[in-house]
């Protein structure tokens, strides 16, 4: 195959994808009338920006060959520390990078234990998760943070709009669009897809697999403690359990974009964020209660991956295995 | 593993680093008996035997699971399903109390047919699989009773008997536990399916050209492990007297995780193993018991499990490969 026929491919799958999304949205906006508003839209987005966020780390730790179970209590843990600061009379922009630091502190230590200290990945990042959901606990004993938060500013995170474009939509589809030109137009992400597809193979062509490792985890902490920052600032709070609900979303739309794409991508993560996300709001909108989301995410990840696996899989089985492979030896 | 029975038992065989965990719930056990008086009462010690067999009953399969390399997360929520699925028979459809087990107990082995076949034969990683299902019957779980407890009125004293009986004044259901655990050591040491067990978590490639069903094998832990969390569910629902969406506030994935790798780091260095287990669990339960007695906050027990399972992830992994260095030595 050469390189112009994969490209075809991919974009002709992108267009069937966006057509099912259409479709989705059409037959949505047929059965009930408020769902093609303006309004609506502007909450959907808001919305699909910040799971959409949670998914994009989730990517990266995919494409590197490894999982992240962490992520959304060191998320929460961020996230806690960002509305402590603000409780605390301390401006709004150091109180962020605060929280951002922790999280990614935490990311780093997963990418040194996995990468570096060659621990099993699941095993470590549900302990780490462990960690760090029980420091978000100290701030307030698991109570919800409000002081200041009005006053603050840190609303304006999901309130801002700019040209019409409320600000979470432009900062997801930024971070989505550098994300891209990292992981697609760059020498950086060839190194990347390499550690997670043939690690041997990796080491031998000279890429630096520790390193891609330690960033891809770092990666996952601070865009996903960026989306815990946000989904606070639009419940006007703190709380302990915000990053919680995202790890089934998160992965669900990771690996329905590698269902569709046949390996995990940035623009596959985005359209399924997207797909769930237009799914999820056509279901409340017709007041399907909100304890049914999971389990229409959870049947559609069960569907897409029965759907997709002989293609995505077949390759990729070192993912199913709690140890690492031996690259080195 | 034949260590055990080649040489005989004597009684210097305890001292070795092996039995270490034992001796380090022998010592937190006088350490926090001495110094609490709540913790050495009578109730305190039934009420952790009772929960220590549950949770043992709950993990039993994720040992195995973990052992062959596999992974299960979603243990917690079938365990929370068949809970809700009892609760709703017995209480939404007037379905007598036996048929409604039977019944939860089928939708949790489902479940675990489910994870085994995607798993197994369709060869999706073992998380995503599992992270799949688990929400799903969680979801399922929440949308039986929007969310809430389902208390269980009820004049049968079918499983509350089992749940809440002595004999010689130590838990039925400690002692259960503890003869399926023996159970399982004697199917793990000494037979075949203990030999395929740790040979597919050892090397899968050697497993397959050696002519064993591995896709086979794979499927029936992942419904073993269903359904010793469905039986699980069935107790902690008889337990609580309700069906709960929720068990344990989603920690007991946590708490399952830490056990194992706590267990893998004695009897057989380095892999997960029932006894192991069963003895993680205990130390688990007992840790768990003395924080919530001093009335400390709930974050500490978070932390120090948290902090525990990465110590023994560390240890276990530095074991497996010292363990695998030998190997090379003696083959060189």
């Amino acid at each position: 195959m050469n390189g112009k026929k994969i490209v075809s491919t991919e974009t002709r799958t992108m267009v069937v994808f966006l057509l099912l999304l259409v479709f989705i949205i059409m037959a949505f906006s047929f059965l009930h009338g408020q769902f093609l508003t303006g309004r609506n839209i502007t909450t959907l987005l808001k919305h699909a920006s910040v799971s959409a966020m949670f998914a994009l780390g989730a990517t990266f730790v995919v494409v590197v060959g490894h999982f992240d179970i962490s992520f959304p209590m060191v998320s929460s843990l961020a996230g806690m520390t960002t509305s402590y600061f603000i409780a605390q009379d301390i401006h709004v922009i150091p109180s962020i990078f605060a929280g951002l630091g922790v999280g990614i502190l935490f990311g780093f230590l997963n990418g040194v234990a996995v990468g570096i200290m060659k621990l099993p990945d699941i095993v470590t990042t549900i302990g780490t998760g462990a960690i760090s959901w029980g420091f978000a606990w100290i701030y307030s004993g698991g109570a919800y943070i409000w002081e200041n938060v009005l006053t603050s500013g840190i609303l304006e995170l999901n309130d801002a709009v700019f040209f019409r474009v409320p600000f979470p939509v432009i900062l997801m589809v930024s971070l989505y669009f550098i994300s891209f030109l990292l992981l697609h137009r760059s020498r950086h992400g060839r190194c990347f897809y390499a550690t997670g597809d043939n690690r041997v193979v990796a080491i031998f062509s000279g890429v630096k697999i520790k390193y891609y490792i330690v960033a891809a985890f770092a990666i996952c902490a601070a865009t996903s403690s960026l989306g815990a920052i946000m989904s606070n600032a639009s419940q006007g709070s703190g709380s302990v359990r915000v990053g919680l609900v995202f790890l089934l979303p998160a992965y669900a739309a990771t690996f329905l974009g590698s269902a569709v794409f046949r390996k995990p991508t940035i623009y596959g993560t985005l359209l399924a964020a997207l797909f769930l996300a237009t799914l999820l709001n056509g279901f409340t909108l017709m007041a399907v209660p909100y304890y049914y989301s999971d389990f229409i995410i959870g049947m559609v990840l069960i569907l897409a991956l029965t759907l997709s696996t002989d293609i995505v899989f077949r390759k990729r089985k070192v993912l199913g295995s709690s140890r690492l492979p031996e690259a080195s030896g | 593993m034949s260590e055990w029975h080649s040489k005989g038992f004597r009684l210097s065989r305890l001292f070795q680093p092996q039995f270490g965990l034992i001796w380090l719930l022998f010592a937190m056990y006088v350490l926090f008996s001495i110094t609490s008086s709540a913790f050495r009462s009578p109730d305190n010690l039934l009420e952790i035997l009772r929960a220590s067999g549950i949770n043992a009953i709950l993990v039993l399969g994720l040992t195995w699971i973990l052992a062959v390399g596999e992974l299960d997360v979603s243990f917690a929520d079938v365990a929370a399903l068949v809970s809700m699925i009892t609760a709703y028979l017995v209480m939404k459809s007037g379905i007598p109390m036996g048929l409604a087990i039977i019944a939860a107990f089928l939708a949790g082995v489902l479940i675990g047919i489910i994870n085994g076949f995607m798993i197994a034969y369709m060869k999706i990683p073992s998380l995503i699989a599992t992270i799949a299902t688990g929400f799903t019957a969680k979801a399922i779980a929440k949308i039986l009773y929007e969310g809430k407890p389902l208390a269980i009125v009820s004049s049968s004293k079918l499983v509350y008997n089992f749940v809440f009986g002595e004999i010689l004044e130590i838990p039925v259901l400690f002692l259960t536990a503890l003869a399926i655990y023996i159970f399982s050591r004697f199917l793990q040491d000494q037979t075949k399916m203990g030999q395929h067990l740790y040979a597919l978590g050892e090397n899968r490639q050697a497993v397959r050209e050696a002519g064993i069903k591995e896709a086979k094998i794979i499927f029936y832990y992942f419904i073993l492990s269903a359904t010793m969390a469905s039986i699980a569910g069935i107790l902690v629902t008889a337990q609580l007297g309700s069906g709960v969406s929720e068990i344990g506030g989603g920690t007991l994935m946590i708490q399952g995780f830490t056990a194992v790798f706590l267990g893998a780091m004695v009897i057989k260095a380095g892999k997960p193993n029932v006894i192991g287990t069963f003895i993680g669990v205990i130390i688990l339960t007992v840790l768990v018991n003395w924080i919530t007695l001093l009335g400390w906050p709930t974050f500490i027990v978070w932390l120090t499990r948290g902090a525990m399972l990465l110590v023994c992830v560390t240890i276990v992994t530095a074991l497996g490969y010292r363990r695998r260095a030998w190997g090379k030595i003696q083959v060189g």
